[in-house]
C-alpha cells in the first residue's frame, strides 16, 4: 500500500476542517506499521479513507492511493466493496458495536470464513480451529453464544478472526486494545503479533498509546494535525526522536520507575483544524522554533539512513 | 475570531435555512399566534362571527367572504379567526400545565427511585392504561360542557405522558457524574432536582410539547365536534366541522375549510417541533 | 507517626445482581446473585500522603471511591475521618463534612452540568457553606486562575471548552471548599498524553499550595505511580497488595501485581519481552472463586490457594494477601 499526498477536508457547519494535509505513507509487505497521534490528529480518518469508508461530509482534495502496485479509487464504491473485507480488513476499537448483536458468534464466523468449500461442517471445522488458535476456551459452546455474552477481550479475539479469516493482505487495526484492560491488552497484542507472522499480512496499527506502539510495531509514523511529522524504524524513534513533537510527546508520559517532580509538558493546545497556523503546523508550540518555521512549511524528507522528518532542524 | 455565542447563532440560522419545512412550520405557527393575539386584544373581525343572516346562507368563497358562509349565513372566515384565540389558549394551557406537572412528578420519581417511583408511576400507569381519546371523552362527558371543563379533561389525559418522559430522562441524568459531584458537594436532593435534573430534562420535554400543541388542538376539536367543550354560539374549529358536515354536498367549504385550518395548524406545530429538535440536538451542534 | 486522615475498616459493598423484591444487598434469599463489588477492604491514609489504587475494570475501585465518599451506604464496615466514624453520621452532620471530602471524575464531559455556566459550576459547593455572595465570587475568580484558566472562561458553558479545560473546571470545583481529601477517579483517562501531563502537574502544584491529600484511582499504573506515595492493588473487590510506589512497581510480590506490572506496554521497544501474559480473564464479581480469588489464573497456585482465602499480612514493609509469597521469592 502506498499513499501519495492524500488530503481530505471535512465540510462542517463551522467551515472547512483540514483533516488530512498531504499525507505520504507506505506500508510494506508483512510489516506492522504504527500510526500514532493524539485525538483529532486525523489518524482514524486516514484509516477510513484507505478503506473507502469516509463519511459523507468528507471531500477528497487530492492524492493517490496505490494498493499492490495499482492505483485504486477509494470513491468507487463497487470496486471498494470487492476489496474491503477481502484484501483489506479492519478491526475497530469497540468490538461490541462491530458485531451483530442478534446473530450467534458461530453464524457470524461462518459468514466471514471464505474457504473453497461451502459445506457447513468444513466451515465449522475452520471456525473451531480459529477459535482454538486465538485461545478462546470452550470453542464449541462459544459458537452458539451471542456477542453480549462474551467479554471485551473475547469479542476482540472474534473480530480478529473475522478480519484474518478472509486472508487479507492488509489489516487495519484502529485502537484495537484501547477499550481493554491492561492484562487483556497484553494478551491481544501478543496474539496479534503471532497471527500476523503466521498469516503474512501487513498491518496498519493505529493508536494514541506510544507504549502499545512500542510493543508491536516495526516502523512508526507520528501524525500531528493531519500531517505525518516523523517516520522511522521503531527503535530509532524511541531512542532518538527527531521531530520536536515526537520528543515532547515521549517525554510527557509519566515514567513508571524513577519519579520526576514535574512532567515536561507541551505548551498550548492542538491547533484548530479550521484555521491551521502558517508555516510549520507545530511552530506555535515548538521549543526550537526559528523564524523560518513561521513562514515556510517543512516537507517530510529523508534524514540520515531511512528516517524521515518534517522539520527545518534537520 | 467570532465569539462563540455569535457563532452558535449563525449555525442555528444556517440550520433553519437548511430546512425549508421548518420555516413553513414556523410561519404557520407564528401566523396562528399573531392572529390569535390580534383578535383577542382588538376584537377586530371582518364580520360579527355570530351574526345570523339567512339571506347570505351557504355562499361559496368570494372576495367578500373568503371562506364562504355557513348554513346560518355566518362568515366562516370571521368564525375561524374568532376561534383562534380559544384554541391557542386550550393548547397552551393543557401543554404547559402538563409539562409542569410532568416535570415535577417525573423528576421526583426518577431521582428518588424505589418506593416513591413505584407509587407515582403506578398512578400514572392507571391514566395511561386508557386510550387517551376515550378517556378524554369520558371525563368531558362526566364534567359537562364548557371550555374550562374541556381543558381539565385534556389535562387529565395529558400529564401522565410528560411524567413518564421526565422520569426516563431523570433516571439517566441521575447517573451522570455532575449529579454525583453535586451530591459529594453536599447539595440536598431538592436542590439537585431543581438545579441539575429539571434543567436538563426540560429541553427534551419542550420539543415534545411543541409537537404536542397540534395534537391538543386536534383533540379539542374532536371533543367540540362531539358536542363537548365549546358551546354555541362560541365558534370553535371542531364544532364548525360538525355543524358544516350536513351541508358537505351543497357547500363543501362549510366543513372542509375549518377542517383544513385544524390540519394546517397541527401540521405547523409538528414541523416547528422537528425544527426545534434539530436545533437543540447536540449532534447537530458539533 | 503521622496522623491517620482516613481509616477504612473491613469495608464491604454488595449490590443485588438483579432488580426486584427478592434480591437484597445481603443476598438473604439468593446468595449467588450478589455482586461483591468491594469485599472486605481495609487501609489507612496518613496525613500528607497520597494513595493510589490500581486495578482492572470490575475490580471495585470506583465503587470503593464512591463508598468512601458515602455516595453509597456501605453494606458492612466502617470509615473513619480523623478518628471520627463517618459511616453513621446524620444527614446534617454529613452535609457539614462534605466540603472536606471531594472527588474529580473521569469523564469531563458528563461531570459538568451542560446547562450551567462555569462560574456557577465552580461556585456550587462553596455557596452551600459561604452565604456571602461577594466572597464566593472572589474565591471563584481566584481559583479559576489557579487551575490555569482565565476569568473569561467563567462565563462559558462546558461545551465551549476543550476536554482539558473542562477537567480544570472540575478540579477547581473540587478544591474550592479547601477539602482535606480529594479522590481522583481516572482523572486523565479521557485526555491526550500532552493534556494529561498538564493536568497531573496542575494537581501536584495545587497540592503544594492547598495541602490536600489525594487518592488516585486508575487502571493506568504510570499515572497512579506519578501521583502516589503508596499504591494499593485491587483484584475482584479485594486489596491484594499495598506498598511504597516505587518498591511495589519494581519488586511486586503478589502474583497478580507481578502480572499487572508485566502487562504494561512500556514506551520502549527494547523491552518487549517484559510483557507478560496471563491466562484467562477476571471472573465475574457475582461468582467469586473459593479460596484465593486469583488462584484459577495464578501460575503459582497450589492446593492451599483453592481452599483458604489469604489475608493481607505484613512482609518487609509491604502488605500482601498471598499464601505463597515466601516460596515464590525463593524460587
Amino acid at each position: 500500500m502506498e499513499v501519495e499526498d492524500l488530503s481530505i477536508n471535512f465540510e462542517t457547519l463551522y467551515g472547512t476542517l483540514k483533516v488530512l494535509n498531504g499525507v505520504n505513507f507506505i506500508i510494506n509487505e508483512g510489516e506492522i506499521v504504527g500510526l500514532v497521534g493524539e485525538s483529532g490528529c486525523g489518524k482514524s480518518t486516514f484509516a477510513l479513507s484507505i478503506m473507502g469508508l469516509l463519511p459523507p461530509q468528507a471531500k477528497l482534495m487530492g492524492g493517490k492511493i496505490y494498493f499492490q502496485n495499482s492505483e485504486i479509487n477509494v470513491l468507487d464504491e463497487k470496486f471498494m466493496e470487492k476489496i474491503r473485507g477481502r484484501k483489506i480488513s479492519m478491526v475497530f476499537q469497540e468490538p461490541l458495536t462491530s458485531l451483530n448483536p442478534i446473530l450467534t458468534i458461530g453464524e457470524q464466523l461462518m459468514e466471514a470464513i471464505k474457504i473453497g468449500s461451502d459445506k457447513k461442517d468444513v466451515k465449522k471445522e475452520e471456525a473451531l480451529k480459529w477459535l482454538k488458535r486465538v485461545g478462546i476456551p470452550d470453542p464449541e459452546r462459544t459458537l452458539k453464544r451471542y456477542p453480549h455474552e462474551l467479554s471485551g477481550g473475547m469479542r476482540q479475539r472474534i473480530m480478529i478472526i473475522m478480519a484474518l479469516a478472509t486472508k487479507p493482505s492488509l489489516l487495519i487495526a484502529d485502537e484495537p486494545t484501547t477499550a481493554l484492560d491492561v492484562t487483556t491488552q497484553a494478551q491481544i497484542l501478543k496474539l496479534m503479533k503471532n497471527l500476523v507472522k503466521e498469516n503474512k499480512v501487513s498491518v496498519l496499527f493505529i493508536s494514541h498509546d506510544l507504549g502499545v506502539i512500542a510493543q508491536i510495531a516495526d516502523r512508526v509514523a507520528v501524525m500531528y494535525a493531519g500531517k505525518i511529522v516523523e517516520e522511522s524504524k521503531i527503535f530509532e524513534i524511541f531512542e532518538n526522536p527527531l521531530h520536536p513533537y515526537t520528543k515532547d510527546l515521549l517525554s510527557s508520559i509519566p515514567k513508571l520507575e524513577g519519579k520526576s517532580e514535574k512532567l515536561p509538558t507541551i505548551k498550548g493546545s492542538v491547533p484548530n483544524l479550521l484555521n491551521l497556523p502558517e508555516g510549520c503546523i507545530y511552530h506555535t508550540r515548538c521549543k526550537y522554533v526559528m523564524d523560518n518555521c513561521k513562514v515556510k512549511e517543512p516537507e517530510l524528507k529523508e534524514y540520515l539512513t531511512k528516517r524521515k522528518v518534517a522539520c527545518f532542524l534537520y | 475570531m467570532i465569539s462563540t455565542t455569535k457563532q452558535d447563532m449563525l449555525i442555528t440560522l444556517r440550520l433553519i435555512r437548511k430546512n425549508i419545512l421548518s420555516i413553513v412550520g414556523i410561519v404557520i405557527v407564528s401566523l396562528f399566534v399573531v392572529t390569535s393575539l390580534f383578535v383577542a386584544l382588538t376584537g377586530m373581525l371582518p364580520y360579527d362571527p355570530n351574526e345570523i343572516n339567512m339571506q347570505r346562507r351557504l355562499l361559496p368563497p368570494s372576495f367578500t367572504h373568503p371562506f364562504g358562509t355557513d348554513h346560518l349565513g355566518r362568515d366562516i372566515f370571521s368564525r375561524v379567526l374568532a376561534a383562534a384565540p380559544l384554541d391557542l389558549i386550550v393548547a397552551f394551557t393543557v401543554v404547559s400545565i402538563s409539562l409542569i406537572i410532568g416535570l415535577i412528578i417525573g423528576s421526583v420519581a426518577g431521582y428518588y427511585a424505589g418506593k416513591v417511583d413505584q407509587i407515582l408511576m403506578r398512578i400514572t400507569d392507571v391514566f395511561l392504561a386508557f386510550p387517551p381519546l376515550i378517556l378524554a371523552v369520558a371525563v368531558a362527558v362526566a364534567l359537562g360542557a364548557g371550555i374550562d371543563k374541556l381543558i381539565l379533561a385534556l389535562l387529565i389525559v395529558w400529564w401522565p405522558i410528560y411524567s413518564r418522559m421526565a422520569r426516563a430522562s431523570a433516571l439517566s441524568i441521575k447517573e451522570s457524574f455532575f449529579v454525583k459531584a453535586a451530591k459529594i458537594s453536599g447539595l440536598n436532593s431538592l436542590i439537585i432536582i431543581r438545579k441539575h435534573i429539571i434543567p436538563n430534562t426540560v429541553s427534551t420535554l419542550l420539543i415534545y410539547a411543541t409537537l404536542d400543541m397540534g395534537t391538543v388542538i386536534l383533540y379539542a376539536s374532536v371533543l367540540s365536534y362531539l358536542g363537548l367543550g365549546a358551546q354555541p354560539p362560541q365558534s370553535e374549529w371542531g364544532r364548525m366541522v360538525f355543524d358544516g358536515q350536513s351541508y358537505l354536498i351543497q357547500a363543501w367549504w362549510s366543513p372542509i375549510i375549518p377542517g383544513l385550518v385544524i390540519f394546517f395548524v397541527a401540521l405547523g406545530f409538528n414541523l416547528m417541533g422537528d425544527a426545534i429538535r434539530d436545533i437543540l440536538d447536540p449532534r447537530y451542534r458539533r | 507517626m503521622a496522623k491517620v486522615l482516613l481509616r477504612v475498616e473491613n469495608l464491604k459493598k454488595y449490590f443485588p445482581a438483579k432488580g426486584g423484591l427478592f434480591y437484597t444487598e445481603k443476598g438473604i434469599l439468593a446468595k449467588a446473585s450478589v455482586i461483591h463489588a468491594v469485599d472486605d477492604v481495609s487501609f489507612n491514609l496518613f496525613e500528607n500522603e497520597n494513595l493510589g489504587i490500581v486495578g482492572e475494570s470490575g475490580c471495585g475501585k470506583s465503587t470503593l471511591a464512591a463508598t468512601i465518599l458515602l455516595l453509597y451506604k456501605p453494606t458492612f464496615g466502617k470509615i473513619y475521618f480523623y478518628d471520627k466514624e463517618i459511616t453513621q453520621l446524620s444527614s446534617e452532620e454529613l452535609r457539614r463534612l462534605r466540603p472536606k471530602l471531594q472527588m474529580v471524575f473521569q469523564d469531563p464531559y458528563s461531570s459538568l452540568n451542560p446547562r450551567m455556566r462555569v462560574k456557577d459550576i465552580v461556585a456550587e459547593p462553596l455557596s452551600l457553606i459561604e452565604k456571602n455572595k461577594y466572597n464566593v465570587t472572589q474565591k471563584v475568580r481566584e481559583i479559576i486562575v489557579k487551575v490555569g484558566l482565565r476569568e473569561e472562561h467563567l462565563e462559558r458553558y462546558p461545551h465551549e471548552l476543550s476536554a482539558g479545560q473542562r477537567q480544570r473546571v472540575a478540579i477547581a470545583r473540587s478544591i474550592i471548599t479547601n477539602p482535606k481529601l480529594v479522590i481522583l477517579d481516572e482523572p486523565t483517562s479521557a485526555l491526550d498524553v500532552s493534556t494529561q501531563a498538564q493536568i497531573l502537574n496542575l494537581l501536584k502544584d495545587l497540592q503544594k499550595e492547598y495541602g490536600m491529600n489525594y487518592i488516585s484511582i486508575s487502571h493506568n499504573i504510570s499515572v497512579v505511580s506519578y501521583m502516589s506515595d503508596r499504591i494499593a492493588v485491587m483484584y475482584l473487590g479485594k486489596i491484594v497488595e499495598i506498598g511504597k510506589t516505587e518498591d511495589l512497581i519494581i519488586r511486586p510480590k503478589h502474583p497478580y501485581t507481578k502480572i499487572l506490572m508485566g502487562s504494561i506496554p512500556l514506551p520502549d521497544p527494547k523491552r518487549r519481552d517484559y510483557m507478560m501474559e496471563v491466562i484467562g480473564e477476571t471472573p465475574s464479581p457475582v461468582n467469586i472463586p473459593t479460596g484465593c480469588r486469583f488462584h484459577p489464573r495464578c501460575p503459582y497456585a497450589k492446593e492451599i490457594c483453592k481452599v483458604s482465602e489469604p489475608n493481607l499480612r505484613e512482609i518487609e514493609d509491604r502488605l500482601v494477601a498471598c499464601h505463597l509469597v515466601e516460596e515464590i521469592e525463593k524460587s
